[in-house]
C-alpha cells in the first residue's frame, strides 16, 4: 500500500482529529484577525475617540468592543490608543474639539490603558532586561505617551521607573541612586521640548559619564523644529532603536536578574 | 419639513451703533478684542475693564499676532485668516494660547470676523484661564494617581520576588470563602498539578480525602485565631502529604486573610527524599531539644522538646528570640559556644542551665555545630537534660548517704582543730580554685572568657591564678 492511500480509520481518532482541526482554526483565527491593515487601526482609533468623548464612557465595554473586532491587547496599546490620542490632538488643532474635551478624551484613553496593563500577566523573570528611567518633564502635561511606551518596554522584559511631572533635581537624584541604563523623555508640545532640552543640558553637566538620553513623542519631529537637541543621543519614538542603542552602549547585564517591572 | 429660522440679523433690524459706543460694546461683550490689519499686525486692543490679569498689552500694537501665540496655536490662526480671505465664514471658536515673555501663557477662545473689504479682522475673545486652571488641577490629580500606581507596581515587584525566593509553601486564603487569593511558586509546585489554576480555587480542594475536606477551613481558621499549628498528615490530590500547617490571620482591605505555611512531608527531590523525611522526623521527635540559630544566636527553628524544657506552649514565642535568653549564664554561655563553634566548627559538650518560662533551671549539656562555612549558615544546638545531684538521689541514694556521713565526719574533725575563720578562709580558697578550674575548662582555657564567666576582672583572675599556682 502506498503512502498516498493511507487513511485514518474513521472510528479510531475522530475526536483527536476534530481537536486538531479546532486548534488549527483557532490559531489561524488569531493570525487572520490580527489587524495588520492600517484601515482597521484607523477605524479602531475613530471608535476610541468617539467612546472616550462619550459621557457614558466605560473602559470595559470599549475594550470588549475592540476585542470582539479581533484586536489584541498589545495592538490596542501599541497602535489604537496612540492613534486615538493623535486624533484628539488634531481635533483640538482643527478647533473641532475644545482643549477640555481633548483632555477628558485623553484621560479616558489612559484609563483604558491602565485596564489593559492591569489585566496583563507580564513575564516576571527577565534574563537581560534593561533598567530605564522614563520622564515627563514638569513643563509637559501629556502623560499618555510615556505610559504607552512604559507598557511596551515592560512587555519586552525591561524594568522601568516612570517619573511624571519630573523636576531636574528629582531626575538627578533618581539617576544618582539607581544608575539607570538610560533616560527617556516623552514630550507632546513645543514648549515642553524646549524646557526638556534645557533640563537635559543641565543633566549632561551633572553626570559627566556617558549616559544615554533619548527624546520621544508621537509628533516629536514637528514639535522639536528649531530646538537644539544636541544633548540627546537619539530623538526617536522607536523602542527598538532605543534598546539597540543601549545594548551597544552598556552591554548586557548578568543573566537571571529578577523583576521585569 | 421644518426649516431652521434664520437667526442672523438682517441689515436694518438693529440700529446703527455710534463708533464711540461700538468700542465699549466690543470691550464688554468679550474679555479681549484684537483688531488686525491686512498684514495680521495688531492695530488695536480692547481689554475688558473687569479683566486685570493680562496686565498692559499695549506693546502688542504694531506687531504680528503670531508673535504672541504658542507654536501650536499659530497654524490655527493662519488657517482661520486664510478662510476669511477666501470669503469663507469661520463659524467655530478658535482656542489660542497666547504667550508673552516666555513662561506666561493664557488661553483665549476667539470668534474671528472680517470687518470689511480692506482686510481688517476682529477677534473677540473669551478668557479660558479658569477652565485651564481646572484642567491643570485635573492633570495633577491624574499624575498623582499614576504615581501611586507606580509605587504599587514597585511594591508588587518586591512582594513577588519575596514569594518566589521563599522555600516555604505559602498560600493566602480568604478566611470567609476559603478561596486561595494567591500562593507562591513553592506552594504551587508542591500541591498542584501544572495545568491547574491555583487562584480562586478553594483551599480544601487540593485534599485527596473528601472527609478531610469537610471542616478543613474551619480547622485552619480556629488554629489561626488560637495561634497554634495544625499538625496532622493530610494527603493531597497530587500525592504529597502535608506534615503541618501554620496559619496566621490578618486583615487587608477589609478582608480577613489567612496566610498558611504548609510543610510537606515529602519533597520532590527523590534522592534526598528519605533522608529529609528521617531528618524531619528526628527533629520533631527527638528526646533532645534541637535548636537552629543564626550566627548571632537568634532562634530560627526549634523542636517540641525545647518547648517542653522551657515550658513554652508555642513555637511563635521562641522563634526570633535570642537563645541566650534561655541559657543559665545568658550571653556569656552563648558567646562561649558561638566563639568555639566559629573557630573549630563544633563544640562537643558544654554544660550550663536552661531557664524555663517559670524561672526554674534545668541542668543541660549542649553540643553545637555549624551547618555551613559561610557567615549566613545556621548553628545547630542539641541540648539534653542532665540529672542534677538532687535528681540523682533516687538513683543512688545509698552513695549519697555515705557521702553525707563522710562530710559530717570531716566537719567534726575540723571544728576544734582550727578557728571558724581559718576554716572559712581555707575553704573559700578551695572553692575559688575549683571554680577557676571549671571556668577554664568550660572556656577551653580562654582566660578573658573565664574571667567574664566568674564575674572577675581579668587582672583579678591573673592574681588568683598566680596565687593557686595554676
Amino acid at each position: 500500500m502506498s503512502d498516498k492511500n493511507i487513511r485514518i480509520p474513521p472510528s479510531s481518532d475522530d475526536g483527536l482529529i476534530s481537536s486538531l482541526v479546532y486548534s488549527a482554526l483557532n490559531t489561524s483565527k488569531e493570525h487572520l484577525l490580527r489587524p495588520a491593515n492600517p484601515e482597521w487601526i484607523d477605524e479602531a482609533g475613530i471608535l476610541l475617540v468617539r467612546e472616550c468623548l462619550s459621557s457614558s464612557f466605560n473602559q470595559k465595554i470599549v475594550l470588549q468592543q475592540l476585542m470582539e473586532q479581533g484586536f489584541k491587547h498589545d495592538t490596542i496599546v501599541d497602535y489604537c490608543i496612540p492613534l486615538a490620542a493623535t486624533k484628539l490632538g488634531e481635533s483640538w488643532v482643527n478647533d473641532t474639539l475644545s482643549f477640555s474635551e481633548a483632555t477628558v478624551g485623553s484621560a479616558n484613553l489612559q484609563i483604558l490603558l491602565k485596564l489593559i496593563a492591569e489585566n496583563r500577566e507580564i513575564g516576571f523573570e527577565s534574563s537581560n532586561g534593561k533598567r530605564f528611567l522614563i520622564c515627563v518633564h514638569e513643563s509637559e502635561q501629556h502623560t499618555l505617551g510615556a505610559l504607552v511606551m512604559g507598557d511596551m518596554l515592560r512587555r519586552q522584559g525591561h524594568s522601568l521607573k516612570i517619573k511624571l511631572d519630573a523636576k531636574f533635581s528629582e531626575i538627578c537624584n533618581l539617576q544618582d541612586s539607581n544608575d539607570y541604563d538610560a533616560i527617556f523623555f516623552s514630550c507632546g508640545s513645543y514648549l515642553s521640548v524646549r524646557e526638556t532640552a534645557s533640563c537635559v543640558n543641565k543633566i549632561r553637566k551633572t553626570f559627566r559619564y556617558d549616559l544615554p538620553i533619548f527624546l520621544g513623542g508621537s509628533n516629536i519631529e514637528k514639535i522639536s523644529e528649531g530646538i537644539d537637541l544636541k544633548d540627546f543621543d537619539l530623538v526617536t519614538s522607536s523602542i527598538e532603536a532605543v534598546v539597540e542603542y543601549v545594548e551597544k552602549q552598556r552591554g548586557k547585564e548578568p543573566l537571571g536578574l529578577l523583576g521585569a517591572y | 419639513m421644518n426649516q431652521k429660522p434664520d437667526t442672523t440679523w438682517k441689515f436694518g433690524s438693529i440700529p446703527m451703533i455710534d463708533p464711540e459706543y461700538l468700542g465699549l460694546v466690543l470691550a464688554t461683550s468679550s474679555d479681549i478684542a484684537l483688531l488686525l490689519n491686512s498684514d495680521t499686525k495688531i492695530s488695536s486692543i480692547l481689554v475688558n475693564n473687569a479683566e486685570k490679569s493680562y496686565g498692559n498689552l499695549n506693546h502688542w500694537i504694531g506687531r504680528k499676532i503670531t508673535d504672541f501665540l504658542t507654536t501650536e496655536s499659530i497654524p490655527k490662526i493662519v488657517t482661520a485668516i486664510d478662510k476669511l480671505e477666501s470669503d469663507e465664514t469661520v463659524l467655530y471658536g478658535l482656542e489660542l494660547n497666547h504667550v508673552d515673555n516666555a513662561q506666561w501663557q493664557f488661553p483665549i477662545k476667539y470668534n474671528i470676523h472680517r470687518l470689511g473689504k480692506d482686510g481688517q479682522i476682529i477677534l473677540l475673545g473669551r478668557d479660558l484661564q479658569s477652565i485651564s486652571e481646572n484642567q491643570q488641577r485635573f492633570v495633577k490629580a491624574q499624575i498623582a494617581a499614576e504615581e501611586s500606581i507606580e509605587e504599587k507596581r514597585e511594591l508588587e515587584a518586591h512582594f513577588k520576588v519575596l514569594l518566589a525566593k521563599t522555600n516555604d509553601a505559602l498560600a493566602f486564603v480568604n478566611a470567609k470563602s476559603g478561596e486561595i487569593v494567591f500562593s507562591n511558586p513553592a506552594f504551587q509546585e508542591f500541591f498542584f498539578n501544572d495545568d491547574m489554576n491555583v487562584e480562586k480555587t478553594s483551599m480544601q480542594s487540593f485534599l485527596a480525602n473528601k472527609t478531610e475536606r469537610k471542616g478543613f477551613m474551619e480547622k485552619i481558621s480556629i488554629a489561626a485565631h488560637g495561634n497554634y499549628d495544625v499538625s496532622e498528615e493530610l494527603n493531597t490530590n497530587n500525592g504529597e502529604v502535608i506534615f503541618s500547617i501554620t496559619p496566621d490571620i490578618y486583615r487587608a482591605a477589609g478582608q480577613q486573610i489567612i496566610i498558611c505555611k504548609l510543610l510537606p512531608k515529602t519533597i520532590r527531590k527523590q534522592g534526598e527524599k528519605e533522608l529529609i523525611e528521617n531528618l524531619l522526623a528526628t527533629f520533631h521527635n527527638s528526646p533532645d531539644a534541637i535548636i537552629f540559630t543564626d550566627v548571632k544566636g537568634q532562634i530560627q527553628y526549634t523542636n517540641e522538646r525545647f518547648l517542653d524544657l522551657t515550658n513554652i506552649s508555642r513555637k511563635n514565642e521562641v522563634v526570633t528570640k535570642n537563645l541566650s535568653e534561655f541559657l543559665g549564664r545568658g550571653e556569656i554561655d552563648l558567646a562561649i559556644m558561638l566563639e568555639n563553634v566559629m573557630k573549630s566548627g563544633a563544640v562537643k559538650i558544654y554544660s550550663t542551665h536552661l531557664k524555663s518560662s517559670f524561672g526554674t533551671k534545668i541542668d543541660i549539656e549542649a553540643s553545637v555545630s555549624r551547618n555551613n562555612a559561610d557567615t549566613n549558615g545556621l548553628i545547630a544546638f542539641i541540648v539534653r537534660e542532665v540529672s542534677s545531684p538532687g535528681n540523682r538521689a533516687g538513683v543512688s541514694g545509698a552513695n549519697t548517704n555515705l557521702e553525707k556521713n563522710q562530710d559530717e565526719v570531716a566537719a567534726k574533725e575540723l571544728v576544734g582543730s582550727a578557728t571558724l575563720k581559718e576554716i572559712v578562709t581555707d575553704t573559700t580558697d578551695v572553692i575559688e580554685k575549683i571554680c577557676i578550674e571549671a571556668a577554664l575548662e568550660i572556656t577551653n582555657n580562654n582566660r578573658a572568657a573565664a574571667a567574664d564567666l566568674l564575674g572577675l576582672s581579668r587582672q583579678s583572675l591573673y592574681v588568683k591564678l598566680s596565687k593557686f599556682e595554676m
